[in-house]
């Protein structure tokens, strides 16, 4: 039970984490229209520090997930 | 079963510190001991070879105009319904890029093919809303110096107002902060340092160089001398 919660929050956090990761990317590389569809929250500048900070956290709990994921591990 | 579970547990443990470990580099490392150099010049974009930055010859009428990014301000007014003040990261964040290779010819016989990256002038005027009857838009620079191009020739193509040229930011010799690129034009209409866009319903109004004899039109196909 306990693991299946954990499981369940390591998979809601990598999820949040990948669109952030991608929503952050294409704020480098398309500012005007990532800043126009997040109603001018999400600059430029913005999304390059939130993409350069978010590759630890990102790395990390995608090592959780497949390690709560994995078969060989659970049994 | 236990051995397995605890296997996996080291694995995790260890692969979680590496992660962390590399990350507390990471951010340890910004803003210290690393320093940023200037992108390299790109010489072929799509198979096609580009001149150099260095291949321009300076040929503006007080020299290379130094402006400072922070403090720099593009109007748009004239015609205009709204008037508009952009900062440089104003203009930079609020308009889409475009890039593209345009071939500069100077009227003093030299040509550059260089591969352009910029805002288009007419999402400028768009926003600012050109009003009826206007038919010509004039552009300053920090120099003083002025040339005009017809707003049919600015709406009917992609007039980029360029930032970068082969992938470098411009440098102040070649019009830093925004320097137009008139495609089909002379190179006396390419403005350099541009800091006001107007439009008009002036379509006799004549620049630096135009009112001193060369061509209003300005096109390609035909000298630059005169009064066309």
């Amino acid at each position: 039970m306990v693991r299946f919660t954990y499981r369940k929050l390591v998979s809601r956090t990598l999820l949040a984490l990948t669109l952030l990761f991608v929503i952050s990317g294409f704020g480098i590389t398309e500012p005007w229209l990532v800043r126009s569809l997040t109603l001018g929250l999400l600059d430029k500048a913005l999304s390059q520090q939130i993409h350069f900070l978010l590759w630890g956290p990102f790395l990390i709990v995608l090592v959780l997930h497949l390690y709560y994921s994995c078969g060989v591990f659970r049994r | 079963m236990h051995s397995g579970r605890r296997t996996g547990q080291i694995i995790l443990i260890l692969l979680i510190g590496a992660i962390a470990v590399l990350y507390a580099l990471d951010l340890a490392g910004d803003g210290q001991g690393v320093r940023e150099l200037a992108p390299a010049e790109v010489r072929e974009y799509q198979g096609e070879q580009l001149s150099s930055i260095t291949d321009f010859r300076e040929n503006s009428i007080r020299g290379p105009q130094h402006v400072n990014a922070s403090t720099y301000t593009l109007t748009v007014d004239g015609l205009v319904e709204n008037r508009e003040d952009y900062s440089y990261d104003a203009l930079m964040e609020r308009f889409p890029h475009y890039r593209k290779v345009v071939t500069l010819y100077c009227v003093e016989g030299w040509d550059v093919t260089i591969l352009w990256e910029g805002i288009r002038v007419k999402d400028l005027l768009q926003e600012a809303g050109v009003k009826p009857g206007a038919n010509t838009v004039i552009f300053y620079a920090e120099d003083g110096y002025s040339s005009s191009l017809p707003l049919a020739y600015i709406e009917d193509r992609d007039i980029l107002l360029a930032y970068a040229m082969n992938n470098v930011t411009l440098p102040a010799e070649r019009g830093f902060p925004f320097q137009l690129v008139a495609e089909d034009r002379w190179g006396y209409k390419w403005v350099k340092w541009v800091t006001r866009i107007e439009v008009s319903d002036d379509e006799n109004y004549r620049g630096y160089w135009e009112s001193r004899g060369y061509a209003n039109n300005g096109s390609l196909d035909r000298s630059f001398f005169g009064q066309g």
